[in-house]
């Protein structure tokens, strides 16, 4: 072909709109990009949300306070205790009742262990889709050990249901605590292992040293909370700033990044992980006897009208039935209540009318607000990159579309 | 750059110490579990499939027809209906578990005031269409027979009927001693 | 003139060739190795890997995931599936080639779960020819492995599966 003068001559190139979901195996779920390329520099990235979008809020205003807590197992799956505490506690401080000090303890201890069971589930994809095999590998063979433990004490492994609303469900037994103990006793070797196959590895450090970096003011306005936004030095925890449970009589430390890329994330997981452990011995140092539920906490069977409860002692099929006309259930109000999940800050904010269910059940899910971070993060990188942003960011979609 | 960082950079130290690592645990002893010829013991209160506990003294159902377990069921799966009047004793007719719409929380036996529901620790049972696991009432019967029958003791009881540590006063007279007695195990 | 190795495989004496049914043969090369099209949506898809990993190993099976449509047997539904995601599902049904299967695994997928609302498939079989429904919530890997295993059996009792003329 004879080239005219005018034309351009150079090559001429384009950007190149690329569809990265929903069914991908490296964005944990459903998660859907369009990014927009340069050659494989990634110029702009849209995420889109909502494939996994179930309806959990508008569910829970149909269902009693007590039963919207399996909803609560399937927001973020991987950590389905710590959302259960997480919505405990909000209706708790609804409702004005006080868990008893041995279910404080027993509530930390596991929502310790579910940190460390989602950061594991974290290490092991983020690995995985940098190209690490056997870490994967590697920490499911703890994981299984951890959710051995959680099967043994309320029979499911991943959607527990455990806690309840004024305390736990049953009490933790001697079979429990002593597998405990020595899971807590094997895992720190264990957590060196995961180090010594990737912390110091040249591909790991290539892979993730430099690459979406955030600066600390830059975080905290993205919205960003729990390790992502610690990577970056940011010291805010909701367990040290809004203590609950039984983290304000506990000693820990909260580990904290400089540089705020993926590495320094990485890190922060792997120490939090270690502070984990430490929580746990000392709760179980600590724990005190005594009852597991508080004396004013409803019962599984609250009824969700509120304004019409059956009234004695299991006279349904007694001699009559009789109704009061009373609201015996919640206070009328709203507030927000704050737990710090695995992934970040963790917020329920409940609006009550008085009956015996929501009004409106909000969730301020840290997923979702580190999924509009993506862009941010990615830009200016190769595609390669992008899932290894993915990966440092933690995002699960179940929590993210709710 | 320190001597020590080049002699990581040029001699791979930190690679071969990850491979030391896997070559290690090579040979230690594998976590796999067999599964069909080899089964990992299931904890005691595994929420798994349900069944209806079967009165050793009556050999029918506990179930009262309270009604309980249907209004505290997150997934409302579970179908009850009943005949009596208000203030009668309560005849129960139909009690359906839509199995594939159960979520195993455990609720269920958690508030029955009979210990007359039970989610067994039986786990196998995928079939090919739908409707193989809705279970009816006598289907659930059977269950219980089906799971009665692996029992080596002589006594049944379920984690959920009488949680550990929960105060004894909050709970029924029925639930305050939550054993089934498996008495016609050796007829069978 | 034939001696019965098992049911329906037949050796001829002397030589090493063997008689059997297409049916048999072809079920049999079927069942083997079932790579199944990882389809992970929610909660079950964590005890999918689960499965995947060393404590309970699919490999063992000869089961490898795939993340091509084109290059798998089986699909696997694990999670709950929303009217946002089905059309992605059938269109990804739709690129595997024949034969295909389709495992509904855990509630949400059987019959949509707790999940009864405005935004959610009640049931993937509304769209989907489901072959084997495992039930959980989510499944424990084993229970996963025995819904595979049902899932061969189906496909050895096949019968003219093989011809064109389905």
């Amino acid at each position: 072909m004879e080239i005219t003068e005018g034309q351009n001559i150079g090559l001429h190139t384009q950007e190149l709109t690329l569809n990265m979901g929903p069914q991908h195996p490296a964005t944990h779920g459903v998660l859907r990009l369009i990014l927009e390329v340069d050659g494989e520099v990634v110029k702009n990235c849209i995420p889109h949300v909502g494939y996994l979008h179930r309806g959990v809020e508008k569910l829970a205003e149909y269902r009693a306070y007590p039963s919207v807590m399996p909803l609560t197992d399937r927001l973020d799956y991987i950590s389905s205790m710590v959302n259960n505490i997480g919505y405990c506690i909000a209706v708790e401080r609804l409702m004005g009742i006080e868990p008893p000090p041995r279910a404080k303890y027993i509530r930390t201890l596991l929502s310790e262990l579910t940190r460390i069971s989602s950061h594991l589930l974290w290490l092991a994809t983020h690995a995985l889709d940098i190209g690490a095999m056997t870490v994967f590998l590697y920490c499911f063979r703890e994981r299984e050990w951890l959710l051995e433990l959680f099967e043994m004490l309320i029979g499911a492994r991943l959607t527990v249901s455990y806690p309840r609303i004024g305390g736990v469900r049953c009490d933790v037994n001697r079979e429990f605590l002593c597998n405990l103990k020595e899971f807590i006793k094997e895992f720190p070797d264990r957590i060196v292992q995961y180090e010594t196959l990737i912390d110091q590895n040249r591909i790991w450090l290539k892979r993730t040293k430099g690459i979406g970096v955030i600066s600390a003011e830059e975080a905290v306005r993205w919205g960003l909370t729990g390790a992502t936004l610690r990577g970056s030095g940011v010291n805010y925890d909701v367990r040290k700033k809004m203590p609950y449970d039984a983290y304000d009589e506990i000693d820990f430390d909260i580990p904290l990044g400089s540089n705020g890329d993926v590495y320094d994330r990485y890190r922060c997981r792997m120490e939090e992980m270690r502070q984990s452990v430490k929580i746990i011995e000392q709760c179980l140092d600590r724990m005190p006897e005594g009852p597991i539920l508080a004396e004013d906490a409803p019962d599984l069977d609250m009824n969700p009208r509120g304004h019409r409860m059956l009234d004695g002692e299991f006279s349904v099929w007694g001699a009559g039935l009789a109704f009061t006309d009373e609201f015996v259930t919640t206070p009328k109000g709203e507030l927000y209540s704050a737990v710090e999940a695995p992934k970040g800050e963790l917020g329920f904010y409940i609006v009550s009318d008085g009956t015996g269910r929501p009004y409106r059940m909000r969730l301020r899910s840290p997923s979702f607000i580190h999924a509009s971070a993506i862009p941010r993060l990615c830009k200016g990188h190769y595609i390669a990159d992008v899932i290894a942003v993915i990966g440092t960011i933690d995002i699960v979609m179940g929590e993210c579309d709710r | 750059m320190t001597f020590r960082d080049i002699a990581y950079k040029v001699f791979f130290i930190e690679i071969l110490k990850g491979l030391a690592l896997t070559l290690k645990v090579f040979f230690t002893k594998p976590v796999t579990i067999k599964y069909p010829h080899e089964r990992r013991p299931v904890s005691p209160g595994f929420r798994g499939r349900h069944a209806m506990v079967r009165d050793p003294k009556t050999g029918k159902e506990r179930c009262v027809a309270c009604m309980k377990c249907a209004m505290v069921c997150p997934s409302q799966c579970i179908y009850i209906k009943y005949t009596g009047q208000e203030g009668e004793s309560r005849h129960l007719v139909k009690y359906e578990i839509e199995a594939y719409r159960c979520i195993y929380c455990g609720y269920c036996v958690e508030v029955c005031p009979m210990n007359a529901i039970v989610l067994t620790e039986h786990y196998e049972y995928a079939s090919y269409k739908r409707e193989d696991n809705y279970f009816d009432k006598d289907r659930l019967l059977q269950n219980w027979d089906e799971h009665v029958r692996n029992i080596k003791a002589d006594k049944y009881f379920n984690k959920f009927w009488r949680p550990l540590g929960i105060d004894i006063g909050r709970l029924p007279a029925n639930k305050r001693d939550a054993v089934v007695e498996i008495n016609d195990k050796r007829s069978d | 003139m034939t001696k019965d190795v098992t049911e329906d495989v037949k050796v001829i004496p002397g030589t090493n060739a063997f008689i059997s049914t297409i049916d048999k043969v072809v079920n049999w090369g079927r069942c083997g190795s079932l790579w199944p099209m990882t389809f992970g949506l929610a909660c079950c898809a964590i005890e999918m890997m689960a499965a995947g990993a060393a404590h309970y190993d699919l490999d063992r099976f000869g089961i490898l995931f795939r993340a091509s449509p084109r290059q798998s047997d089986v699909i696997i539904i694990a999670g709950t599936v929303t009217y946002k995601m089905a059309p992605v599902i059938r269109k990804v049904y739709d690129q595997m080639p024949e034969p295909r299967y389709v495992i509904a695994v855990g509630s949400c997928a059987c019959s949509g779960g707790i999940f009864n609302t405005y935004s959610t498939v009640q049931g993937v079989d509304s769209f989907l020819p489901v072959d084997v429904y495992i039930p959980g919530c989510p499944p424990r890997p084993e229970a996963f492995f025995e819904g595979l295993m049902k899932l061969q059996d189906k496909i050895r009792s096949e019968e003219f599966k093989w011809s064109r003329w389905r």
